[in-house]
């Protein structure tokens, strides 16, 4: 009966041989915001909302086209604003986030 | 893999799709048409879709959605090569000689079939589509108080 190994403490070199990547790894940005410790993530959360709005102002465009009748097949139309709500939920999201956050830290008690 | 270029695949499956609609509907409009004998009359038509060279979709799927358009099929629209019905009609205005019609040889059935298959097909693209859009808008829900 010793062939089997007693369930215990693992140790941690082998733990970290049976999960060898970091399947979520580090965020992109972070490399970027060490060297510009002033505005790293105000800044992509500027690009982001950036990227919304061109995304809504495309979408505007190709909708007028659609009501003028100059557009050519619908399903283009469709996708275009199915992407421009995904990227808006997106930002919806980071938004709740954001303020949950910055709630939490206002209620705190010093 | 970014959504947008799932997006884009299925948008060019709706494409293709579409022009096979596009081009059965011209094909049965010109069922009966005719023209003088001795100049070329409707021939009729059909999409030839090539499929995207092996190993793009991994390619792409492995270099983390560099761009989908290299995989939209290509489609071109040719002649498919049927010679024209002959129709005995000899007080048509536009009859040849022999008293005989040439009309384009549209199938009506081989159109209705391809017909349905276009939409068909056109709904799975969707579908598609769809799924990529619930599994996104699922991911959103990551960490939500529901």
């Amino acid at each position: 009966m010793s062939g089997i190994e007693p369930i215990g403490g693992v140790p941690l070199q082998q733990l970290s041989g049976m999960f060898p990547t970091d399947e979520v790894g580090p965020p992109l940005a972070a490399a970027a915001a060490g060297t510009d410790p002033t505005g790293g993530f105000s800044q992509l959360v500027t690009q982001g909302l950036a990227q919304v709005n061109e995304k809504l102002l495309a979408n505007q465009t190709s909708l007028q086209r659609l009501a003028t009748g100059d557009t050519q097949n619908v399903h283009q139309v469709m996708i275009q604003l199915e992407e421009s709500r995904l990227s808006f939920q997106l930002m919806m999201q980071v938004r709740g986030r954001l303020l949950e956050a910055y709630q939490d830290i206002m209620k705190m008690q010093i | 893999m970014d959504t947008n270029s799932t997006f884009a695949i299925s948008a060019a499956g709706m494409a293709l799709e579409r022009a096979r609609v596009e081009v059965a509907a011209l094909n049965i409009a010109n069922a009966h048409t005719t023209q003088a004998a001795g100049q070329p009359g409707f021939a009729p038509l059909r999409v030839v879709a090539q499929a995207a060279p092996a190993g793009a979709f991994a390619a792409m799927l492995e270099s983390g959605g560099a761009s989908a358009a290299m995989l939209a099929p290509e489609f071109r629209v040719e002649a498919a090569g049927i010679a024209p019905r002959l129709v005995h009609e000899p007080g048509h205005p536009l009859a040849d000689a022999h008293g005989f019609v040439s009309y384009p040889n549209v199938d009506p059935a081989t159109e209705m079939v391809s017909l349905l298959g276009a939409t068909r097909a056109y709904e799975a693209n969707v579908a598609a589509m769809n799924t990529t859009r619930t599994l996104a808008m699922k991911a959103l829900d990551i960490g939500g108080q529901t």
